[in-house]
């Protein structure tokens, strides 16, 4: 008898449950626990309650998922459990001054729900996902334009883990990732690729001072290993078709700065590879190509939508075989990354490119600089959201 | 030894453990469930009336040759209970008939399926629409079609499609899917071994893949398409035309190892000319659903 009296003053002095405007309406904090009135309001919908003692406010809405009149139709999706509590607690509350606040149920992390309850994802990482794209790619070589170029890129794996720990350690391994461009014809490809970076808590070396008063200085070295193996460039030339086979390079890196969870980096890499090529016509030959690159990545806001790259690398193939001498190879690049929309979860995002490349190591390529740019889409595949 | 079987198999979410688990799935004896359809009691013992033909390691023999391949399938759970990964994999596939060769290294499937589909426009404040689909993409690496007689060879170096599953089927046996398809392949001249020209296709190719299979697994069908156009080093644009379909029936079953008859045909994108074969195929390896039942006699 006392529940029903409960339940008919809070039914009767607050409000019935309506669809409200999601922008204006504040979200349930998922990090706080969550109550469940059953029949708390007129129609008997059961609520769910988030009470703040600060605030004086009880946040509510429907356990579950509404139609456009307020009915619930279904249960929430990655809802927690939440606790039952009396259709009385809403009653007291009500007389201890609380103010009752239609709200967003509550949603994990990386996920948001709209006025309904309906949950989507709002934050993605894309360093786990699989990736296909395409884009314009016009380039510009020795003052010859090719306005109409594209390109497809593609990634079978990108796959990132942090380890943290007093020295964090963040894996970064690629498989199975390059591009193909046509009109003209060049082509991309590496099996795999693997680099570590690592925040070092204790410096390499520290550095004591005795003029006058001791003084310690720490010299902090963050430094990674950086391997790639069967690499594979293609370039299609009227001297024939030439092939770059990189078996096998291997890079020492040092960060020069690093984020917290160290997936934005400015890094400098230095070391040496082992490759082959060859062209129709003018047979093979081998080189052992020492490189060093400056480069760095950067994720510029905390949902990943936004990621900015940089990267400068020169390469110096020394011919052991087949030829002699040295050749060169010098490329810069920018590129910017946007997730525009995302289907079923699943980001569609928006890449720019720019850069410039320089090299003499194939014949038939202008050795002058020539200019690219792209501008596509890229559909990924999984990009959960990025770690807390 | 039979825990430590299960307990892979109940990793068999990741991509390694799946290749264990399906090794260990097929080799180890089971529980008792006298109530599984997939066993049939006996008073030898029971043996399955139902076979994962996705889970299998098979050897063809064909009107015209042989061919072999490992299959894998698999399904990833997520946080939310809606959503699930259907990953499905081919390793190691190949066909070889009189002066001919088609083989696959890798292709995969992967495709997200949720009972609630929909787009998000994250622009100011994120807004969800409803799409009646689910999310997949497949990938293939290092395919090879070609002539052994010293003829030209096909080699597909990369084929990336993203999908749309319109059947959202919560399982592997019902798939309606439509896509775009990118593709990077190269004609080597067979004699000279060096590449006569590369083709390309930038997500110009729509893409269709149908399958159908029994809840039993005794019976399967499917259908893959790829039509529009793509562009080569020799003569730039053309037309790309090419399909595979195939049913298979399991017929008989030998110490539990399936064997079925299978008719398949192909419309080969390169000449634009239709094959046809027909063929055995033996699962000595393959994943049986359910649990094995009592036998009457025990």
């Amino acid at each position: 008898m006392a529940g029903a009296a409960a339940v008919f003053l809070c039914c009767t002095a607050w409000p019935a449950p309506a669809l409200a405007d999601g922008a204006a309406m504040p979200s349930m904090d998922p990090s706080r626990p969550v109550l469940c009135i059953d029949a708390a309001s007129p129609d008997g919908q059961r609520w769910r309650v988030q009470c703040d003692e600060n605030s004086k406010t009880c946040l509510w809405s429907p356990d579950g998922e509404v139609d456009r009149s307020g009915v619930v139709k279904r249960d929430l999706e990655r809802a927690r459990s939440c606790t039952p509590a009396p259709a009385s607690y809403l009653t007291e509350r009500k007389t201890g001054g609380y103010q009752l606040v239609r709200a967003l149920p509550d949603a994990p992390y990386g996920w948001e729900r709209d006025e309904r309850g309906r949950v989507y994802q709002v934050n993605f990482d894309l360093k786990r996902r699989l990736y296909l794209g395409a884009a314009w790619a016009p380039s510009r070589v020795a003052g010859e334009t090719e306005a109409g170029r594209t390109t497809f890129d593609f990634g079978l794996l990108v796959w990132e883990h942090l380890r943290r720990s007093r020295s964090p350690t963040r894996h970064r391994l690629r498989l199975v990732e390059g591009e193909a461009r046509l009109a003209p014809y060049s082509a991309s490809l590496v099996l795999a690729h693997y680099d570590v970076s690592r925040h070092y808590d204790n410096p390499l070396v520290r550095i004591t001072t005795f003029f006058g008063r001791p003084r310690r200085s720490d010299l902090t070295l963050h430094l990674g290993t950086w391997v790639e193996a069967g690499g594979l460039e293609l370039h299609g030339e009227d001297q024939g078709n030439a092939r770059l086979w990189k078996l096998a390079t291997g890079h020492l890196t040092i960060d020069l700065w690093q984020s917290a969870d160290l997936e934005s980096y400015a890094r400098a890499r230095a070391g040496v590879g082992f490759e082959g090529a060859s062209q129709d016509g003018l047979g093979d030959r081998s080189a052992v190509t020492p490189g060093g690159a400056l480069e760095s990545e950067l994720t510029l806001d905390k949902r990943g939508f936004h990621h900015l790259g940089a990267e400068i690398e020169h390469e110096r193939p020394r011919y052991i075989e087949g030829s002699e001498g040295t050749a060169e190879r010098t490329r810069a690049r920018v590129h910017y990354e946007v997730i525009v929309i995302a289907l079923n979860d699943q980001p569609l995002s928006l890449r720019l490119s720019a850069g410039a490349e320089k090299r003499d190591d194939i014949p038939g390529l202008a050795d002058r600089w020539a200019l690219t740019a792209q501008a596509g889409l890229r559909f990924s595949l999984w990009a959960p959201p990025r770690a807390q | 030894m039979g825990a430590a079987a299960r307990a892979v198999a109940r990793g068999a979410g990741r991509w390694s453990a799946a290749v264990i688990a399906v090794v260990l799935v097929a080799a180890l004896p089971r529980a008792a469930a006298a109530d599984d359809p997939c066993w049939v009691s006996h008073r030898h013992g029971a043996y399955p009336a139902c076979f994962d033909p996705g889970n299998r390691l098979h050897l063809d023999l064909t009107s015209d040759g042989v061919g072999a391949g490992i299959r894998l399938r698999h399904v990833v759970g997520a946080d939310d209970p809606d959503v699930s990964w259907r990953l499905e994999h081919e390793i190691a596939s190949v066909r070889a008939t009189r002066g001919a060769i088609r083989a696959v290294a890798y292709a995969g499937r992967f495709v997200r399926h949720s009972t609630d589909g929909h787009v998000v426009l994250p622009f100011g404040r994120p807004r969800k629409l409803f799409l009646p689909f689910d999310i997949g993409a497949e990938a293939e690496v290092g395919s090879l079609r070609g002539d052994t007689s010293g003829g030209s060879l096909h080699l597909g170096v990369v084929r990336g499609a993203a999908l749309i599953d319109l059947s959202r089927a919560g399982n592997f046996r019902r798939r309606l899917a439509i896509g775009a398809a990118a593709r990077w392949d190269i004609e080597v001249d067979g004699d000279s071994r060096t590449a006569r020209a590369h083709a390309v296709a930038p997500l110009s190719l729509a893409a269709l893949d149908l399958r159908a299979e029994s809840r039993s697994g005794l019976t399967s069908a499917g259908l893959r398409a790829e039509v529009g156009g793509v562009w080569s080093t020799d003569v730039g644009w053309r037309r790309w035309v090419g399909a595979d379909a195939e049913i298979e029936r399991v017929l008989v079953a030998v110490q539990d190892r399936p064997l079925s008859v299978f008719v398949g045909g192909s419309f080969e994108p390169e000449d634009e000319s239709v094959s046809g074969l027909v063929g055995l195929r033996l699962a000595p390896l393959i994943r049986v659903p359910g649990r094995r039942a009592s036998s009457i006699d025990d």
